[in-house]
């Protein structure tokens, strides 16, 4: 009797301790650390006086860090190092590409070449480079101030640009009032900014037609005159909208790609393009090429582009006043393309590249003739010795005598 | 390895230093509460320890199981040990689990998975006979399981990624029987 009523207390005793542990523990939170990383761009400002007095001119040349626009001429080809540069290839045999110097130019993003004239762009300037000698390029003649939406105040002491950041933030909470962090993530609140500088881009796109020099930024089309083409001179400015990305001249015509649509603009005055149609699509970003009937309008959905649907879009453009668009076919991620004869070359960013018989335009999906998927790639030149194609990886040249059977010659590689 | 040397010794019942040692376990179903939590407040456990008992006082050996959050499964496996106060029907003990809680039981896709992380349990409990043959156990402890949620490419654009690491601190009561 006397056992069990010990057995009682020991037992009574350390449900008692149970009991209180329970009390402590019963007040237990979880927790959890958030890490995001994503790319974004953030604003840079300058001074332009500090600005002009970067050094801009020919270096020794450097491996390929990041490709930007790349462009055709003669045998060189030129790679835009993002912000910073051009790199000159030597690229007689496209089989083995050499690279022969770096022009450093701040805040370069696009150029073309005009009679041994290479333009570029340098933030809020345009330069030309006199690249006669290959070896012993100069710089020619800078006009200031021609890209001033990058201006921040009126009296143009200082631009504004974007630079492309990696941003990782950190936070963390607890379970208390927990909504769920992707519940939260998709609202934008929380603790992070949100990435809502990238409309913000201000790449200018270049290109020559009847002695001008074009230059879109995201809302205007920018005239040179380069008849002279050591001295451009600015025209003016044509007000487009806003999101304008591309540009392609096609016989007299100019093709300007933009987030909601393309703009066609007869160019036969090439001091005074008149505009002929837009032809107008949801918001996606979209470059364009063309042939004498038909526009290839590729669509991407994207960090700039949400509501945009993954697609190519071929317009009849045989009546330019009235691009009617004639069938759509569904895409993966389209970017750049580049059309040869009936071969059209479509880079699916990171699901590489496709190419495709455009003979029919109404078969186009059952014409799939290759696509590569062993590279991202970005964009694409045909060439006349060589197929083009930069990525993140690099700059790739192919074989396309055989449009069905690219052969890849060689690749650049970024380091 | 020291635990499963642990059993293969206990499994020949050889005599260590002097001490009987004999296979032993305890299998325990239970809940999980945390007041401010991430998947559900309320959670539930199952385990099962097999091990090696030392005397009447200490056991070692290892302990699996399965976890569910309500939104997340782990399965920790985890070295465990039990020290008893031996009384001749209710004993009180102290237990501990330290171990890896695995997420293999979550869907794995490119855009989204998760990685387990280390669990740590202690315990404590009664156990009590209620004949020659039966006997059960209850206890109360603290769990904590480190666990990440990996998304890539997320609503941040193409190349973003996102972890979210949690530490899953959850009061524990369970209650089981020892074969």
């Amino acid at each position: 009797m006397e056992r069990k009523s010990d057995l009682r207390r020991l037992s009574n005793s350390w449900i008692g301790v149970l009991l209180a542990v329970a009390a402590v523990f019963a007040s237990c939170n979880d927790q959890v650390e958030h890490t995001v990383t994503y790319k974004t761009q953030v604003p840079v400002y300058w001074e332009v006086n500090a600005f002009r007095s970067m050094d801009v001119g020919v270096k020794p040349p450097k491996g390929v860090t990041e490709t930007g626009k790349i462009y055709v001429y003669d045998d060189y080809l030129f790679i835009n190092e993002p912000q910073k540069g051009i790199h000159i290839v030597d690229n007689r045999n496209p089989s083995d590409p050499k690279n022969i110097n770096f022009i450093s130019v701040p805040g370069n993003v696009d150029m073309a070449v005009n009679s041994n004239i290479l333009y570029a762009d340098s933030y809020i300037d345009l330069l030309a480079f006199d690249i006669s000698n290959i070896q012993d390029i100069k710089l020619v003649e800078r006009v200031e101030d021609v890209f001033p939406n990058m201006f921040v105040n009126a009296e143009r002491s200082k631009f504004m640009t974007y630079k492309d950041t990696v941003i990782t933030t950190v936070t963390t909470e607890d379970g208390r009032g927990w909504g769920g962090p992707w519940f939260e993530f998709a609202n934008g609140s929380g603790d992070f900014s949100a990435p809502n500088y990238g409309q913000g881009g201000s790449m200018a796109r270049f290109t020559l037609m009847g002695g001008h020099l074009y230059a879109v930024d995201d809302h205007s089309l920018r005239l040179f005159d380069v008849h002279q083409a050591d001295k451009p001179q600015f025209v003016k400015d044509i007000m487009l909208g806003w999101g304008i990305e591309t540009i392609f001249p096609y016989k007299e015509r100019l093709f300007i790609g933009s987030m909601t649509g393309m703009h066609i603009y007869d160019a036969s005055t090439p001091s005074a393009p008149e505009p002929m149609a837009v032809y107008q699509h949801i918001m996606a970003c979209d470059p364009v090429v063309v042939n004498d009937n038909y526009a290839f309008v590729t669509l991407r959905s994207g960090t700039m582009c949400r509501l945009g649907e993954n697609a190519l879009h071929v317009l009849d453009i045989k009546d330019l006043y009235h691009p009617k668009l004639l069938k759509s076919y569904p895409m993966e991620n389209p970017h750049g393309l580049g059309i040869r004869g009936s071969n059209l070359y479509i880079c699916e960013g990171d699901f590489g590249l496709k190419s495709f018989n455009v003979a029919d335009v109404l078969r186009i999906g059952e014409n799939l003739l290759e696509h590569h998927k062993d590279r991202s790639a970005i964009d694409v030149i045909p060439a006349p010795k060589s197929l083009i194609v930069t990525g993140p990886d690099g700059v790739c040249q192919y074989d396309y005598s055989n449009p069905a059977k690219l052969r890849l010659l060689s690749i650049i590689r970024t380091k | 390895m020291l635990a499963a040397a642990m059993v293969g010794m206990a499994a020949v019942g050889s005599p260590l230093l002097g001490q009987t040692i004999n296979y032993t376990n305890e299998t325990e179903i239970g809940v999980m509460w945390s007041e401010a939590n991430f998947f559900s407040p309320v959670a539930a456990t199952v385990q099962t320890f097999h091990g090696v008992q030392f005397g009447r006082v200490l056991s070692m050996g290892l302990t699996a199981g399965i976890d569910e959050y309500f939104g997340l499964h782990v399965v920790p496996i985890a070295v465990g040990s039990r020290a008893a106060l031996p009384r001749k029907r209710v004993s009180p003990y102290l237990g501990v689990e330290v171990g890896y809680g695995f997420t293999w039981l979550e869907k794995k896709t490119s855009g989204e998975w998760y990685d387990g992380g280390t669990v740590f349990n202690p315990t404590i409990g009664l156990r009590w006979k209620v004949s020659d043959k039966d006997r059960y156990l209850i206890n109360i402890g603290y769990k904590r399981q480190a666990v990440a949620k990996h998304t890539a490419d997320t609503v941040w654009g193409p190349g973003s990624f996102q972890t979210a690491a949690y530490t899953l601190n959850r009061m524990t009561v369970r209650f089981g029987m020892i074969f």
